[in-house]
């Protein structure tokens, strides 16, 4: 028997270039950033005070009918996967357990004024916290759907309910690979056979104060205030870290027959997947860059597909000094003399990261650029690094027909993650 | 062929004290190691079921990484390494890259005085947080490392690098159900052929003021531990126990093939929505392809929260109804409730069930104020056991279901 083959028949995506795939897709083409000043709260005196930001959705329908108080992450996946379920025009399912949903949410915010507030109010005399005095403060202040909507859990929930879920349900959270995994796996339970049609993608936001000096006091972020525009630059030898950004990617991947038989536009084909740990350690990835070749081969090996086959490499590219150039050696380990004639690209440059909800709206970008023939550029790439020195797309689109593109994306930790979208014909 | 999957190892680290012969006992007698915690504080006593004498430093050698490691890390390194030794996987001759590790877990609690100290750097002449001052004096004030100390993916990467297991590696985030749907994952790798063994499992610690608020604020806890009642009409809420639990899975024909001790064979997993227990239940049942009046024995979710439970019991008697022995346990009020760790937790008890041919007790014996069509028995009960279903599920997660053979039969 053949394998079950998974299409990708719908995509949404809120982003800080656009609260959809059309006007985000038209942006990243057009080689803008959507990184600029922190304005979701004060931080004038952090070290870093630009972030991407999600700017004007309309989120008041995900509101109402006693829904009140979702958190922002969740509002970006039901906005998200509102756009990619209507994109598919799904069907009642005549069986609810054939349709699945394989998030990669990230954990929720919480309102960090209030939260000190209880703190500091439950602190008595010295500065350690008195315990009956901080259970008091919370019970009085901090609500339900406060607490609820910090756990990733919660975001399924909500897609589950909005949509009409019947089947599995998970979510992943294995940090910047979170939704490329979710993918992964979503399309290996369609193979599988546990399902038809799975929903997936991630959503998250860290823009919040914790979330800011989280990453700041692990210097991981750029510290490129004064030029927000220029300061996620994957590969160029001035990058000085990652960009903070928020938003949410969904695709509906399907199975093959399951699409055709309802007349479903394809858009094309997930066609393979790889996964693996560095197993080395927290902060760094292995030097070698073992567990992406690792991950990269996996994905290749399970679409069929030999390195010179892949058209364009959507890149992790993150913008950090070891990511970059770590990334580009796994590239060059895997590709040998076909790396130099491969593009790669990072729109991390453009759209800043996203942390969890970074691969899924990558996948998209894929899935965009076999569609229309136009590989996104690598944004604000000026002075080459010799550690990086492969062919990635700098600053203009590039108009190539491409059918077959690899998209990386490496989690905080060592989680990495390779998928392969191919064009369907 | 499809290929099957053994449960080969097992750790935990529960109330009951390390490794899965203290859980076990404990299980046995069927009765709860909840009591005071040493928190302290006026005209407030939590109860809860915390491990004793937790040595984090016999499993992480390295005191540096234990500085980055919440308790719940700690847990799961421990839990994760007690199965890893139990299996004897760490001697066998894996590839590395042909071994993973999938944790259940979520948001893990921050130490209060480490944040409150940041934030009372930040206040302003008024009292309250200043964010301009949280950036120059509050931020520096904290722990440099201090968001990797509570990173949801971080029990994964810790039990990746101490085992150097380069294979798949997953963190699940789906409430309290985290933990067993994890280990469905983990059992879907080895069927699928993406690894040959994988760690899976849970931990969760959340018996710290915060964690307890949390809990408090979503009105699900017992004030005493005598109410709390599984599928008891009377149940009074949940107790929060604190633990990890971890399985070594294992290719069937890998773990004969080494002479492995097999526990139990995983034969069917079934995960659906929140609120879907008896979906959930039905897809593991369907899968295992054994016929529902086979089943002999069931670990409940029971989690003490009397809708949750009316539901579970609902399943229960739709799905296995037609099961005439079927004897129905339940292990929560023994442990506590231990979250993201829970169903992994009850999985090492029905594996253990099924190793030993004994059903562990109800701790309080047969519900009242309930007319079940299913046995909950006071004492344990010795019986031929075959099939086995183990659920997780409820406090919003989603619902998942087990189901497993006795090693024995699964030659």
């Amino acid at each position: 028997m053949n394998r079950r083959r998974v299409v990708i028949t719908g995509m949404g995506a809120v982003t800080p270039l656009g609260n959809d795939v059309a006007t985000t897709w038209r942006r990243l083409l057009a080689g803008e950033s959507g990184v600029g000043p922190i304005t979701l709260f004060d931080a004038s005196t952090f070290p870093t005070r630009i972030a991407g930001e999600v700017k004007g959705l309309d989120a008041s329908r995900w509101n109402t009918n006693g829904r009140s108080g979702i958190g922002r992450h969740s509002l970006f996946a039901l906005a998200a996967a509102d756009e990619a379920v209507k994109d598919a025009k799904l069907p009642k399912f005549a069986e609810p357990e054939r349709f699945g949903l394989y998030f990669g949410a990230g954990d929720g915010g919480f309102d960090f004024a209030e939260y000190a507030a209880v703190l500091s109010a439950s602190v008595n005399g010295d500065s350690s916290v008195k315990p009956e005095l901080y259970r008091k403060k919370s019970l009085e202040s901090i609500s339900r759907s406060e607490v609820l909507e910090q756990e990733p859990a919660q975001v399924v929930n909500h897609l589950a309910h909005a949509f009409g879920v019947g089947g599995f349900v998970s979510n992943t959270l294995t940090a910047c690979a979170a939704s490329s995994q979710a993918i992964g796996e979503a399309a290996e339970l369609i193979r599988g056979g546990h399902a038809d049609v799975m929903l997936s993608g991630g959503s998250h936001s860290m823009i919040h104060p914790l979330g800011v000096a989280g990453f700041n006091l692990l210097t991981a972020l750029s510290t490129r205030n004064d030029e927000p525009l220029r300061a996620s630059r994957p590969f160029d030898k001035e990058r000085d870290g990652f960009v903070l950004s928020e938003g949410a990617g969904v695709v509906v991947l399907e199975e093959l027959e399951h699409a055709k038989a309802r007349g479903a536009k394809i858009y094309a084909e997930l066609a393979g997947y790889g996964t693996s740990a560095d197993a080395f350690r927290l902060t760094d990835p292995h030097p070698e860059g073992r567990g992406a070749i690792q991950a990269i081969r996996l994905a290749l090996a399970d679409a069929e597909l030999a390195p010179e086959r892949i058209g364009y490499v959507n890149a992790h590219g993150t913008s950090t000094q070891l990511n970059d150039q770590i990334e580009t050696a796994a590239v060059k380990k895997v590709f040998g003399d076909a790396a130099r004639k491969t593009p790669v690209s990072s729109i991390k440059s453009m759209l800043g990261h996203m942390i969890a909800a970074a691969g899924a709206v990558e996948v998209i970008a894929c899935i965009q650029t076999i569609r229309e023939g136009v590989i996104p550029p690598t944004l604000n790439y000026e002075n080459p690094d010799p550690a990086c020195d492969l062919d990635y797309v700098p600053n203009r689109a590039r108009e190539a027909r491409v059918d077959a593109v690899l998209s990386n994306s490496f989690g905080f930790g060592g989680q990495n993650v390779a998928l392969v979208v191919r064009r369907y014909e | 062929m499809k290929r099957r999957v053994a449960i080969t190892g097992l750790g935990a680290v529960t109330a009951a004290g390390e490794g899965h012969a203290a859980l076990w006992k404990a299980a046995l007698e069927g009765r709860s190691l909840a009591g005071p915690l040493p928190i302290e504080a006026d005209g407030w006593n939590p109860i809860g079921a915390a491990v004793p004498d937790f040595e984090p430093e016999k499993f992480v050698t390295q005191r540096k990484s234990l500085k980055v490691m919440a308790r719940d890390i700690q847990l799961a390194v421990a839990a994760a390494s007690l199965a890893a030794d139990d299996s004897g996987v760490r001697t066998a001759s894996i590839p590395r890259e042909r071994f993973g590790v999938i944790v259940g877990a979520g948001v893990l609690n921050h130490e209060l005085d480490e944040l409150a100290y940041s934030v009372l750097q930040s206040l302003g002449d008024d009292g309250r947080l200043d964010l301009k001052k949280f950036g120059t004096e509050g931020l520096p004030a904290l722990f440099p490392l201090w968001l990797l100390k509570y990173l949801p993916n971080m029990p994964a990467c810790h039990v990746s690098i101490l085992l150097d297991l380069q294979g798949p590696n997953n963190t699940i985030t789906t409430g309290a159900s985290s933990g067993l749907q994890a280990v469905c994952e983990a059992a879907r790798m080895i069927q699928r052929g993406s690894a040959d063994a994988m760690l899976a499992g849970g931990a969760e610690s959340k018996l710290n003021p915060l964690g307890l608020s949390h809990y408090e604020i979503l009105g699900v806890l017992a004030r005493s531990s005598d109410a709390y009642r599984p599928f008891d009409a009377r149940s009074g809420g949940l107790v929060v126990g604190e633990g990890a639990g971890f399985l070594v899975l294992e290719e069937f024909e890998h773990a004969k093939a080494r002479g492995a001790t097999v526990y139990a064979e995983i034969t069917g997993c079934g995960v659906a929505p929140s609120g879907f227990p008896g979906r959930a239940m039905r897809l593991a049942i369907r899968e295992s392809g054994v016929k529902a009046a086979d089943f002999d024995y069931l670990q409940a979710s029971g989690i003490g929260i009397a809708e949750e439970d009316r539901r579970e019991a609902e399943a229960i008697e739709a799905t296995l109804g037609e099961s005439r022995d079927l004897c129905v346990a339940v292990s929560k009020n023994v442990t506590g409730f231990t979250g993201f760790s829970a169903g992994a937790l009850d999985l090492i008890i029905s594996s253990l069930a099924l190793k030993n041919q004994e059903i562990p007790p109800v701790p309080g014996g047969a519900p009242t104020g309930c007319r079940y069509g299913f046995k909950l028995s006071e004492t344990s009960v010795k019986k031929k056991i075959r099939h086995a279903l183990t659920n997780a599920h409820g406090m919003n997660g989603q619902c998942v279901s087990v189901a497993t053979r006795a090693a024995e039969d699964a030659r």
